[in-house]
């Protein structure tokens, strides 16, 4: 049997502890707010990373298509990505995962149903996913960037237009 | 050298300190705060202490008595405005209004809960104001005033949009945006302000808009728009400027004159006047109809207010028809009749199509664009193809100024259900009197505070991604310019595939108008459902 499927078995308590160290990095007040099993709109942040943790887990733990978990990953990333976090900040829950997976697997270890090679193993794929991160991490950061000079150039088209800086050029926006 | 932290290490430093928030001083970084108001503009609107200076520096210039400046100038609001004073002492920190602010959901930073922007303002008043806290202090939540305390201020005060939602859920009915609009008039007091806000001021009231636009060019961009809907449907209109002895004035944002996707509204505005054959004006000097006085003072506010009804008076319209906008109605709504009314030179609005009289309006005698065209449509009035615009599958955001500052929530939905076929309410707890805010009103548009207004924006852009999933929603619609001009960014980072909308836009597209050639584009001069291939061919 392979890590994952031992994983697999203790997807809630994972998925619990995940979102706990995720939630952890905001203020205690906000602690309070993001962990309400309120409604979705009431507690949009909450919410979308719950969900987001539990489709990242079933990707991640089940057939790992770096193209099915970016997007996954940027539920949760895109929203740290315009919060007051230092982008290691931002990105330092998907590493705890591997503390994570040694503290619930520790029976299976101490019984030698998982071996520590499995362990280190499952260590390198989180690693791997600590780089798909990065990359969606960037991603959003580029998009911020794009949509700034986008609304700038919605606001004044109309006005160059008239300057006829641009003349009937309609790829302009 | 320093040793590179472990993951473990890490996920303990994030930003958020854990200390008191009275010991937790404001940190300015890139993202979440304005630029300051510049001296320039200051001097023209007579704005106290200009100079050139950034929140980020240890030395904000402040006037050497500006601790007597803001407290002389509290008192004298706390004696002018009784809500405020109610305000200060009735809060019991019951928490319900805690997290029913944007800003606050999308950052998780405590001091954005509306309980605690109110705090800020309230510690001190304890301070000064009461003798329990004169004598206790921090027990009671008393504090000095001191520099950080104003530096606390500038950055809280400019991250809210007094967009009111909290209020709605307070059981005392406490207003937090009367503290924020408080304390950024005390604020100004001492010359910290926001360039974004003062600019656009000092602009209006210099060239009579936001952006300076002269009159020369505001009627050259009409006519830009005049070519454009004739190359649309064939129909030449010819709009009149400072027409005197006409019925109606209009005045709209001049965002819907510069920018885009308000353009295509105010082309939309410009079909529906000439095919009904109104009796109307623009004005070149009144070319404003948004108010970012509002945002500085209630003085400021007060001041480019009137002068919309100056150029109603001096052209001898009988009323004022206003475009989509949002804190433009919370101005005449709430404060125009009782800092500049009444304006009884004018009369009550009657349509001149349907004979609807406007008795909401009695006083102020300017309506809403909305309710003027729901009533034609109610009147049957105008002609529409409602299937013109099938390719938009549509929900609708109500801005925070017409539908909680005003009450304005079934007309637009009436308007909209009659242009198009496709329509999808967001959620319940994020539309009407609770809607959540754009995330960049009250003058927080600005590209500077990019970060912080994607956080306040991403509550509302959770509850459309809700419906572009659900229903396949592609089409935001709203009656703000703020709006029109936010929303597109908002939702290009949250929800790429969907796209803004003015309401009278697609009342543009849907117009089906006398004597109009076999249309095959939308405003947009994007092909109508069903004309593709006609596109295609000319090409
Ligand atoms: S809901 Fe009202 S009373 Fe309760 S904390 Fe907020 S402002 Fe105070
Ligand atoms: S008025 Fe709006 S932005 Fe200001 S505190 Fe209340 S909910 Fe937040």
């Amino acid at each position: 049997m392979d890590i994952e499927h031992h994983l697999r078995n203790h997807k809630e308590e994972i998925s619990q502890k995940w979102f706990d160290l995720l939630t952890c990095t905001y203020p205690q007040e906000s602690v309070r707010l993001l962990k309400k099993e309120s409604n979705q709109f009431a507690n949009p942040v909450g919410s979308t990373f719950r969900t987001a943790i539990s489709q990242i887990l079933d990707e991640f733990l089940g057939e790992n298509r770096a193209e099915a978990l970016a997007p996954l990953l940027d539920k949760v990333i895109r929203v740290r990505a315009v919060q007051s976090f230092a982008p290691s900040a931002a990105l330092s829950f998907i590493f705890g995962l591997k503390t994570i997976a040694a503290g619930v697997l520790e029976e299976e270890l101490a019984e030698g149903e998982v071996g520590i090679d499995d362990l280190r193993g499952f260590e390198r794929k989180v690693e791997g996913l600590g780089l798909l991160a990065f990359d969606v991490y960037t991603g959003c950061r580029e998009n911020l960037f794009e949509i700034k000079v986008a609304e700038i150039k919605r606001n004044t088209r109309r006005l160059l237009e008239r300057a006829q800086i641009i003349i009937g050029d309609s790829d302009s926006e | 050298m320093a040793k590179v932290p472990k993951p473990s290490e890490l996920k303990l430093e994030h930003k958020f300190p854990e200390t008191g928030w009275m010991d937790t001083p404001a940190v300015f970084s890139p993202g979440n705060f304005s630029y300051p108001g510049k001296a320039k503009n200051l001097k023209v609107l007579g704005l106290a202490n200009p100079r050139e200076w950034s929140p980020t520096d240890d030395d904000w210039k402040l006037p050497s008595d500006w601790k007597k400046i803001l407290l002389e100038g509290l008192r004298e609001r706390l004696d002018k405005y009784r809500s405020l004073k109610v305000f200060m002492d009735i809060c019991v920190r019951c928490g319900a209004c805690a997290d029913k602010c944007h800003f606050y959901l999308g950052s998780g930073d405590p001091k954005n809960m509306p309980v605690l922007r109110a705090e800020l303002l309230r510690s001190v008043y304890r301070k000064e104001f009461s003798l329990a806290g004169k004598l206790m202090g921090k027990m009671v939540g008393a504090r000095d005033l001191t520099e950080d305390v104003v530096k606390e201020w500038f950055m809280y005060f400019f991250q809210c949009t007094e967009c009111r939602r909290c209020s709605l859920f307070c059981p005392y009915g406490i207003d937090t945006a009367e503290f924020t609009i408080i304390g950024r008039e005390l604020l100004n007091l001492i010359g910290c302000n926001i360039d974004w806000v003062v600019g656009p001021a000092a602009n209006c009231y210099q060239t009579g808009n936001h952006l300076g636009i002269q009159p020369h060019a505001f009627k050259d961009m009409l006519e830009f728009f005049v070519d454009e809907i004739e190359a649309v449907n064939g129909i030449r209109i010819e709009p009149s400027f400072n027409r005197k002895g006409a019925e109606v004035l209009f005045v709209t944002p001049s965002g819907d004159v510069f920018a885009d996707p308000g353009t295509y509204t105010l082309m939309g505005y410009l079909m529906l006047f000439h095919e009904i054959g109104l009796d109307y004006t623009w004005s070149t000097y009144a070319s404003e109809g948004g108010n970012f006085g509002f945002f500085t003072s209630h003085e400021m506010m007060k001041r480019l207010n009137s002068k919309m009804y100056a150029e109603a008076k001096r052209l001898g319209v009988k009323y004022i028809i206003g475009g989509e906008c949002g804190h433009m109605w919370r101005v005449v709504n709430q404060y125009m009749d009782t800092v500049n009314g009444p304006a009884d030179f004018l009369e009550v609005p009657v349509s001149p199509i349907t004979g609807t009289r406007f008795d909401n309006a009695a006083s102020t005698k300017m309506i809403h664009i909305v309710e003027f065209t729901a009533d034609l449509i109610r009147n049957g009035k105008l002609k529409l193809d409602a299937s013109r615009n099938d390719n938009h599958i549509v929900t609708y955001h109500d801005s925070c100024n017409t539908a909680r500052g005003m009450g304005f929530l079934d007309e637009p939905r009436y308007v909209l259900n009659s242009v198009c076929n496709n329509f999808h309410e967001m959620p319940p707890n994020t539309i009407r009197e609770q809607t959540f805010c754009c995330g960049s009103g009250s003058g927080l548009n600005n590209d500077e505070f990019m970060e912080m207004r994607m956080r306040g924006g991403l509550p509302r852009a959770n509850a459309v991604r809700h419906v572009h999933d659900k229903f396949g929603v592609n089409t935001l619609s709203c009656i703000c310019a703020i709006d029109r001009a936010v929303l597109p960014t908002l939702m290009n980072y949250w929800v790429p595939d969907v796209s803004v909308y003015g309401l009278h836009e697609l009342v543009g597209n849907a117009m089906v108008m006398e004597g109009e050639t076999e249309r095959t584009t939308d405003l947009r001069g994007e092909p109508l459902p069903g004309m593709e291939d006609n596109e295609n061919e000319d090409i």
